[in-house]
């Protein structure tokens, strides 16, 4: 399906109105807005914004296009802000033509000797760049910027994306004072409308304007909606988490249908049966499913008829794996399709994970494809389907009941695991023309680290014995990655040695690199130098047995927090520490053991330890129970990590025995 | 006629040379394999200068890719513009075998521009293209050529430039008519270039081979002195529509001034007077020059917009008045035009930007070097130096970014080099002092009182300007300490000839000592824990130092009254050649006192010193998580 529309028409000239300034003319009195009560610390703020878009006919472009008249007064309050005086407008090609702008212009006030000083930004002072065959950018810069400068930006862009209309966005990363939008929609086209974000308009109005839009010889009312926000904050990112594009106030539009006049009526944003079709129909999408024939002459290499159903998938989902490369380009279109996936050896995430749905149909296994946004792509409208949302497919495998979500673009990932990008809320799973539905993306794996010593301390204040790193789940697949990143294991070696500086690697074994579906682990025996001189003199000696992979930094350490925390994924970390003692002493003082955890489980704490033949053994986990934790978790997790923190600061003590 | 036929020749020679079967991955030498990503098996770039306006470039090129970090060696970026246009491309994707994977074409090109979010405007453009292959190991064969009408900006030769891409044979071979005359500089050449006179045409052909790759070694000089480069351009060059003929560095000088410079400074009358009436009651020139300075980096902002002359030729101080931004070159341009009404004389200094501390090639006059400009004054007494791009930074102050390099002043008599000012590393100190007092529960209240100066001015210079929410966030950062809280902030700065800032903070921090049975352990070591270096077994490069400096940490802890002020008294001191670790703890009057110095010192060292290095960082740092049992006082 296109993203975008194209009419062709009947061309009739109709006269665009020039735009006019929705300001009051700015005085010293208005110059020094107050903005202290929205925001104390701003460096810079919208006073006042206002946008207008419409559809229109135009004749100069042979077509019908959305227009849209912005006009923006920023007040310019330190240096830190002037940055907010550079602007860069993407103008994207849709379809075959491009975004452009008109009657740009722009003003500088300043308030010199107690009067307003203006300045122009001139034709000349504006810069278009062809970044790329589908983004011109306008880039231009404010001339004559002070702190204290007001701007005041006016311009009208002309788009052909009528499909999406033209978002709003509220919200910005400065605080704005006025936001209001007005959309005049004519009433043979239907939209559907969402406001996004935590903020409720401050003003709502609709208002009939009658036969407003000419089209096809036909005049048609339109509805005038105005949406207002007032006192808007900044917004600001926080680690850990979603798309800020979740979280920030807009609204934006989507087409459902249009009607021509003459009785044609076009739908386009429709009920999600609807979709479905659709797409099983699209050649891209549903049409390359159906290209089992692709793998007539692959699957006998691959499995054999007495397999099991597992078996068989694990050897498709293998073969694509490593047959086709991620050539970094999102969809969930297959545009080159199967076979010339297959061909060439690469693709985008839908040319591959399709390729991956169709083999494992041609192996007869049950597969539907899944629609998903990335993490960084925001979350989908979970209400009516907003199909541009969706810039990711996976498979989803039913074989014996159990369900597995499969993507083949990434070579380290194991059977049944997803990757961070694809862990975002729900996925839409298409089963059939008529049906498709909701389903968590989640990876049943928690992704774990375990750092485990079993050796001895010996008198010259070196520990020596077997260090060992498991992992699985996601901290495996980034392992995985680092590892591979290295053209050796010998070169992998030699960075581990050159980072870990108090540590002599005698010896290093890696174990199930390629075997996914078993847990990676690091063998390393070393001489690690935990006391610089010897101790074999000392009376007394403390030592941390924890002495790789410490918690020391709280990755919680805000004051205020928003939004909440989402991990992607459970998480564990394990310290087992075994350390055989020098006989000469014995144990004075220990830390006591603790066990603490959060309210539900949502996070647990455990440290013991003990002292028996002269074998000291700690054991230590960290257990993150949930993928997500809201923002009043945000302060649990702060204090747990804190107590974790100060517990490992915590030290043995041994007393030499007395001769 | 016949010089047409001539590089028709050598090109279809190249072309022939690459047999694919060749290039099948076993025929790469054993010995060109080890620490290498990939390798160049076969590359030669001909340059091929027909006039002062005109240069044609034509590379060709087969390399093997042997793993994923090899891949970017694969991509190839054909950067043109006005004066530079690509005139053809082909090429293919063998795999290990030889075998052809692919053609490619220009077709499979993306176009784009490549100004960067800081640029308004730049005239460049690239043309890219990346291989997606997921079978090592592959080789990409191609040839393009590339027409330049201007014959001061044209390639260098430096076969063996990253470490980690081993060379079975390169080969630059550059031609001109004979009459011309051309500046040619090398280094660290293997082999001597073969030249050929005839009445034709001259030419000259530098040749390396069978060059290893080398592992990438922190704290290793800068790579020009160890790799192999060659420079070419004609005495008499071309560039846009200017034309000059230069030896050296003052005639280059000269060219800039003469030709880029000149009449660009006047100013308007009314901001004439403006100025005027800004220093009339200065009494001394460097007075003049701090107001003058101070009214620009308030007027201005910088904003990069390189168009005019190659990106070499600055805006009018009229523009810089009217508009009230620019970039480096209009900034320096128009704080000169300011210095001439007050009359103090200022050079254009054109420099390599940068914390590490690049030289202009002294040899060799070209338009590559340097990546930014700075102003500097000739006082008699005391010459200052200004960077005109930032509204903040004290005056006569460079920061690392500038300091201690030579540089080229573009003057009415002609270029001249100059070093920029060097901080001493006793100069580019951080000494900090705080004072806590223990609470029984084990947090610590108290203040944190740090200087900063020389290159470490900037450390927390900058924090004085944001918000407090965001300075909040900044210092979490810069004190990496859990549960900490800044109380009170404040930021004095002192514009002594180096300036200094000095940061006053009151600052609470819960839980810090941990109670554990009869003791209560601390690190008293907060903020100043060291890093460790890398760990190598061999080292090849010597060691250089770009930049010394002291860092000096006095902390004194309250004791509270349940614990024993008894703690047994400890120093550490470790000298080596190229740094200086002392660190003493000692209880005295119901207080812990903790002291740290470290130091670097600037320069380089021999190789074998590394070890000696590195153990002086690995000492250093563990001596800094040093922590200290204090036994509570049991009621008895």
């Amino acid at each position: 399906m296109a993203k975008y529309i194209v009419f062709f028409i009947l061309l009739i000239p109709v006269l665009s109105l020039a735009q006019e300034s929705p300001f009051k003319p700015l005085n010293a009195g208005t110059y020094h807005v107050n903005y202290q009560s929205l925001d104390s610390q701003a460096n810079a703020i919208v006073m006042e914004e206002y946008g207008k878009s419409r559809i229109e006919v135009i004749e100069a472009d042979r077509g019908v296009r959305l227009i849209h008249d912005y006009h923006v007064r920023i007040k310019i309050i330190n240096q830190e802000g002037f940055g907010k005086a550079n602007f860069t407008l993407p103008l994207y090609k849709i379809g075959d033509s491009f975004e452009y702008i008109q009657d740009l212009n722009g003003l500088t006030y300043n308030l010199e000797n107690g009067k307003l000083v203006t300045k122009e930004l001139t034709k000349k002072q504006i810069f278009n760049e062809k970044y790329s065959e589908r983004v011109q950018l306008s880039k231009f810069t404010f001339p004559d910027i002070k702190e204290g400068s007001v701007i005041e930006l006016h311009y009208r862009l002309i788009s052909p994306d009528l499909f999406n209309y033209r978002q709003w966005q509220f919200q910005d990363d400065i605080p704005k004072l006025h936001s209001q939008y007005i959309a005049e929609i004519p009433g043979n086209y239907t939209y559907n409308v969402t406001l996004v974000g935590p903020y409720k308009l401050t003003d709502q109005k609709s208002k009939l304007l009658k036969e407003c839009f000419l089209f096809n010889g036909m005049r048609t009312d339109c509805s005038q909606l105005t949406y207002v926000l007032k006192d808007i904050p900044a917004f600001v990112e926080e680690d850990y988490m979603l798309a800020p594009k979740n979280y920030l106030s807009a609204i934006q539009f989507e087409l459902v249908s249009f009607q021509d006049g003459r009785g044609g009526n076009y739908k386009y944003t429709k009920e999600w049966k609807d979709v479905d079709r659709e797409l099983l129909t699209d050649k891209e999408f549903g049409g390359q499913l159906k290209k089992t024939d692709e793998f007539k002459d692959i699957l006998p290499t691959l499995i054999k008829p007495e397999d099991t159903q597992l078996a068989k998938a694990k050897a498709v989902y293998n073969y694509v794996k490593n047959q086709l490369k991620w050539n970094n380009m999102y969809g969930f279109y297959s545009r080159a399709g199967v076979e010339e996936s297959l061909k060439s050896r690469s693709g985008s995430i839908g040319d591959i994970n399709l390729t991956l749905a169709t083999g494992l149909l041609a192996a007869g296994i049950e597969t539907y494809p899944v629609l998903l946004s990335t993490r960084q792509n925001g979350l989908p409208n979970s209400l009516h389907p907003v199909i541009s949302d969706f810039n990711y497919v996976i498979a989803l495998a039913i074989i014996d009941g159990e369900q597995y979500l499969l993507d083949a673009s990434e070579k380290y990932l194991p059977f049944g695991e997803l990757p961070l990008r694809a862990i975002n809320h729900n996925g839409r799973v298409v089963y059939s023309k008529k049906s498709s539905d909701w389903l968590p993306m989640v990876n049943t794996t928690v992704s774990k680290t375990i750092n485990a010593f079993n050796g001895q301390l010996n008198l010259d204040g070196n520990l020596t014995g077997q260090l060992n790193f498991e992992y699985a789940g996601l901290d495996a697949l980034n392992k995985r990655n680092e590892i591979k990143k290295y053209a050796s294991d010998e070169e992998y070696l030699e960075f581990l040695q050159e980072r870990m500086t108090n540590m002599t690697i005698n010896k290093m074994e890696l174990i199930n690199v390629d075997d996914l579906d078993k847990l990676l682990s690091v063998k390393l025996e070393i001489t690690y130098n935990l006391f610089t001189d010897s101790i074999g003199n000392s009376k007394e000696i403390n030592l941390n047995p924890l002495f790789v992979n410490r918690t020391t930094k709280n990755p919680f350490n805000l004051d205020e927090r928003n939004y909440p925390v989402d991990l992607g994924s459970q998480k564990e970390e394990s310290h087992i520490v075994i350390i055989k003692m020098p006989k000469e002493y014995s144990l004075k003082d220990k830390p006591k053991d603790v066990s603490m955890a959060l309210p539900e489980k949502a996070a647990r704490y455990v440290y013991q330890s003990s002292f028996t033949a002269n074998v000291l053994s700690v054991k230590q986990n960290i257990y993150l129970n949930k993928n997500i934790y809201n923002v009043d978790e945000y302060f649990h997790l702060k204090e747990f990590f804190s107590r974790i923190i100060q517990q490992q600061k915590l030290e043995f003590s041994f007393t030499k025995n007395n001769e | 006629m016949n010089r047409l036929l001539y590089s028709t020749l050598i090109f279809f020679c190249l072309s022939t040379a690459f047999a694919q079967q060749e290039l099948a991955s076993e025929n790469i030498p054993k010995n060109l394999l080890p620490r290498a990503n990939a390798v160049v098996r076969n590359q030669v770039t001909q340059l091929d200068i027909k006039s002062e306006k005109e240069v044609v470039e034509t590379v060709s090129e087969a390399i093997t890719i042997l793993n994923k970090r090899g891949d970017s060696y694969a991509d190839i970026d054909l950067y043109y513009n006005k004066s530079a246009s690509i005139k053809s491309l082909k090429g293919e994707i063998l795999n290990e075998h030889g075998t052809v994977l692919q053609k490619l074409a220009l077709k499979n090109f993306s176009d784009r521009s490549i100004t960067d979010d800081g640029t308004m405007f730049a005239d460049y453009r690239v043309k890219t293209y990346s291989p997606n292959i997921i079978e090592y190991p592959y080789t990409i064969v191609y040839t393009y050529e590339i027409v330049h009408k201007q014959s001061l900006s044209i390639p260098y030769w430096r076969p063996n430039y990253y470490d980690d891409v081993a060379v079975e044979k390169s080969k630059f071979i550059f031609t001109s008519p004979p009459a011309m005359e051309l500046r040619v500089e090398s280094k660290n050449l293997s082999k001597e270039p073969k030249i050929e006179n005839s009445d034709k045409l001259k030419s000259y052909t530098f040749e390396a081979e069978n060059l290893p790759a080398r592992k990438t070694e922190p704290f290793s000089p800068n790579s020009d002195l160890t790799s192999i480069l060659v420079k070419v351009i004609p005495k008499t060059f071309f560039y846009y529509s200017k034309q000059s003929t230069v030896n050296d560095w003052n005639d280059f000088g000269k060219w800039v001034y003469d030709d880029l410079l000149k009449d660009k400074r006047q100013l308007p009358a009314k901001a004439v007077e403006e100025v005027k009436n800004l220093i009339k009651d200065a009494k001394t020139d460097q007075e003049k020059a701090q107001i003058l300075y101070r009214y620009m980096q308030n007027k201005t902002r910088y904003i990069s917009v390189q168009i005019g002359i190659g990106g070499l030729e600055p805006f009018s101080a009229q523009y810089v008045d009217q508009l009230s931004y620019g970039d480096c070159k209009a900034l320096v341009n128009y704080m000169q035009s300011l210095l001439d009404v007050a009359g103090i004389p200022s050079y254009y200094c054109i420099v390599e930007a940068g914390s590490r501390k690049i030289d202009l090639d002294v040899n060799f006059a070209n338009a590559m070097d340097g990546n930014h400009i700075i102003l500097c004054l000739p006082f008699e007494q005391d010459t200052t130096w200004l960077e005109c791009t930032n509204n903040k930074i004290p005056y006569g102050f460079l920061g690392d970014f500038t300091d201690d390099r030579l540089v080229l002043a573009c003057t009415e008599e002609g270029g001249k080099i100059l070093r920029t000012p060097k901080y001493p590393h006793e100069d580019n100190l951080q000494k900090r002092t705080s004072h806590f007092k223990i609470l029984e529960d084990g947090s610590l209240k108290g203040t944190v009182n740090t200087l900063f100066m020389g290159s470490q001015f900037d450390n927390h210079f900058y924090n004085q300007f944001l918000s407090p929410t965001e300075l909040n966030k900044r210092l979490k950062d810069q004190y990496d300490v859990d549960n900490i809280v800044f109380e009170k902030v404040k930021y004095s700065l002192n514009e002594n000839m180096i300036p200094t800032i000095e940061e006053n903070m009151d600052v609470f921090i819960k839980s810090y000592v941990v109670k554990s049975q009869n003791s209560k352990i601390i690190l008293p070591n907060l903020f100043s824990v060291g890093g460790t270096i890398p760990d190598l077994k061999e080292r090849i490069n010597p060691v250089y130092i770009n930049r010394g400096f002291v860092d000096i940490d006095t902390l004194i802890f309250d004791l509270p009254e349940d614990v024993l002020p008894i703690v047994k008294p400890e120093q550490k001191i470790i000298k080596a050649p190229m740094g200086y670790y002392e660190m003493n703890t000692l209880v005295k009057d119901n207080q812990l006192h903790y002291y740290r110095r470290f130091e670097l010192f600037q320069g380089t060292y021999p190789p074998e010193s590394y070890a000696t290095f590195n153990q002086l960082m690995k000492d250093a740092s563990s001596s800094d998580k040093g922590r200290y049992k204090l036994s509570v006082k049991t009621a008895e």
